[in-house]
């Protein structure tokens, strides 16, 4: 009788899937990067393009050691750690020559989603919070605009230091950057009415740590970073 | 000379081994936003330390760039994170590299509520009387509700593994075989600690805790104090910072 009834809401969860609502996962940069730019994980820790310097650590080619911090799976690209360890291709990003990727506005609106029915615990999840503080969110915007893809090109010459590649050989946490996405990334999140300040307060440097990604700039619940690394292509080592 | 060296680093190993025994259960938490925003490997910087801007120290001999050799207390952090207690021993290579200098993530809205219980014992398991909250004996700590903190104009200082290399192994060369540590990478910003009391604290209370925190967190400026006659808040504002830092163990590989 119990399998049965398990059986009937599943269906039932199953049918309101369908339907369309609530099934979309609430976004964090990791979801957002699977299903709108493929093949891209998330790296940590975020920072800022600098056009013109050599040895910066996100240089498509660098060698670099990276710990996996999150898996990727269906929904959400891996994200990794940088152990800002690596060797630069000592070719600075304003030789390379950028491609235009489309923007992307993902929004969440849980008004409007079948939270009490199916939501809830897929935002739990995806948020990682608990149920009373999600009773405090209207909605979650995350919007990358002018998106730019630096890549690994043929033409360009690496000029790797001998000594540094020598350090880093045979290491098993080491990965050649292979592509970055640069960009503005903003967030936002909307709460309901009469939330107090604590409450909101909390909940933002919460989701700060749980959507992956910090920010540059902002204010309050609008945070945003401009001309940011917000995601890498890393593959094997010995893949030119 | 080398003698005295060594004794001197070996009375400042036992301080801060000895030091290591007392938990901070607020840096504990904060160590864990720092690894959730920056990733692994960052650990929090106890207290947080003054650094001096590239301009006004253009050959680096200043505490803080990567590169440099230092002693320091490592503790484990309440999820698997650092917190590193720095004990102001540093040298640095006869030739500083200047370090690559970008923006990063800033901290924005931490919150950290005071765990800590009526009778005024902390409620962290396996915590003991001499425990502290950023520096806060149980005494001060209870009179407060929350500490804030906010970190903006975040830079984080780095090198490539080549110059990390040759930079500590130059230091090491100058300065002796007794430091533990290399640094590889620095988080710098302008911090913002918020502390708001429980209510209806007492004015002179509130007055000698400022003090205490200023002291302990080896802050310069003096304190603003805000909130209500019920509430009050006292807000430190100064940078920059050294909030977190990367260090490995030498010799760097």
């Amino acid at each position: 009788m119990r399998a049965r009834s398990g059986w009937r809401s599943a269906a039932a969860l199953l049918a309101a899937c369908v339907a369309g609502a609530g099934c979309a996962p609430v976004p964090t940069l990791r979801n957002v990067l699977a299903l709108h730019y493929a093949g891209y994980d998330q790296v940590l820790p975020a920072s800022e393009a600098l056009p013109n310097e050599k040895r910066y650590e996100y240089l498509p080619g660098n060698i670099a050691a990276f710990t996996l911090t999150e898996p990727r799976n269906l929904i959400a690209a891996a994200s990794w750690s940088s152990k800002s360890d690596y060797c630069s291709i000592n070719i600075p990003l304003s030789l390379f020559r950028p491609k235009q990727r489309n923007a992307t506005t993902v929004v969440h609106d849980f008004d409007l989603s079948l939270r009490h029915a199916l939501g809830l615990k897929k935002a739990k999840a995806d948020l990682q919070l608990e149920p009373n503080e999600l009773e405090i969110l209207r909605r979650v915007e995350i919007r990358i605009s002018s998106p730019k893809e630096y890549s690994v090109q043929k033409g360009l010459q690496p000029d790797y230091v001998q000594s540094c590649l020598a350090a880093m050989a045979g290491r098993t946490d080491i990965k050649r950057i292979r592509a970055i996405l640069v960009g503005d990334v903003s967030i936002k999140v909307l709460f309901k009415d009469n939330v107090g300040f604590l409450a909101k307060t909390a909940l933002l440097g919460k989701l700060q740590s749980n959507f992956g990604f910090g920010f540059l700039n902002g204010f309050s619940q609008d945070m945003s970073a401009e001309n940011v690394v917000f995601a890498a292509r890393l593959g094997p080592v010995d893949r030119k | 000379m080398r003698l005295a060296l060594t004794a001197a680093t070996l009375l400042v190993s036992a301080a801060l081994s000895s030091q290591s025994f007392a938990r901070d259960f607020g840096y504990e938490k904060f160590e864990d936003a720092v690894r959730a925003v920056y990733g692994e490997g960052y650990g929090a910087m106890v207290p947080f330390d003054d650094i001096t801007s590239p301009a006004d120290d253009p050959t680096r001999r200043g505490e803080g760039y990567p590169g440099q050799i230092m002693n320091l207390a490592a503790a484990n952090g309440r999820n698997g994170g650092v917190v590193y207690t720095n004990a102001d021993v540093y040298c640095t290579p006869p030739v500083s590299p200047a370090p690559i200098v970008v923006g990063s993530t800033q901290i924005k809205n931490w919150l950290y509520r005071t765990e800590i219980g009526l009778a005024g014992d902390f409620t962290v398991t396996g915590a003991t009387p001499s425990d502290v909250i950023f520096q806060l004996s149980a005494l001060d700590a209870k009179y407060i509700n929350s500490f804030g903190i906010q970190i903006l104009n975040v830079k984080r200082y780095y090198l490539p593994r080549n110059d990390l290399i040759n930079a500590t192994r130059n230091a090491t060369a100058a300065c002796g075989p007794n430091f533990a540590y290399g640094l590889t990478s620095t988080l710098v910003g302008d911090v913002t600690i918020t502390i708001a009391f429980v209510a209806g604290v007492d004015s002179g209370i509130a007055a000698n805790i400022g003090q205490h925190v200023k002291v302990n967190l080896k802050l310069h400026a003096l304190a603003v104090r805000g909130g209500s006659d019920t509430n009050p808040l006292l807000v430190f504002s100064e940078g920059p910072k050294i909030f977190a830092i990367r260090a490995e163990q030498l010799p760097l590989k």
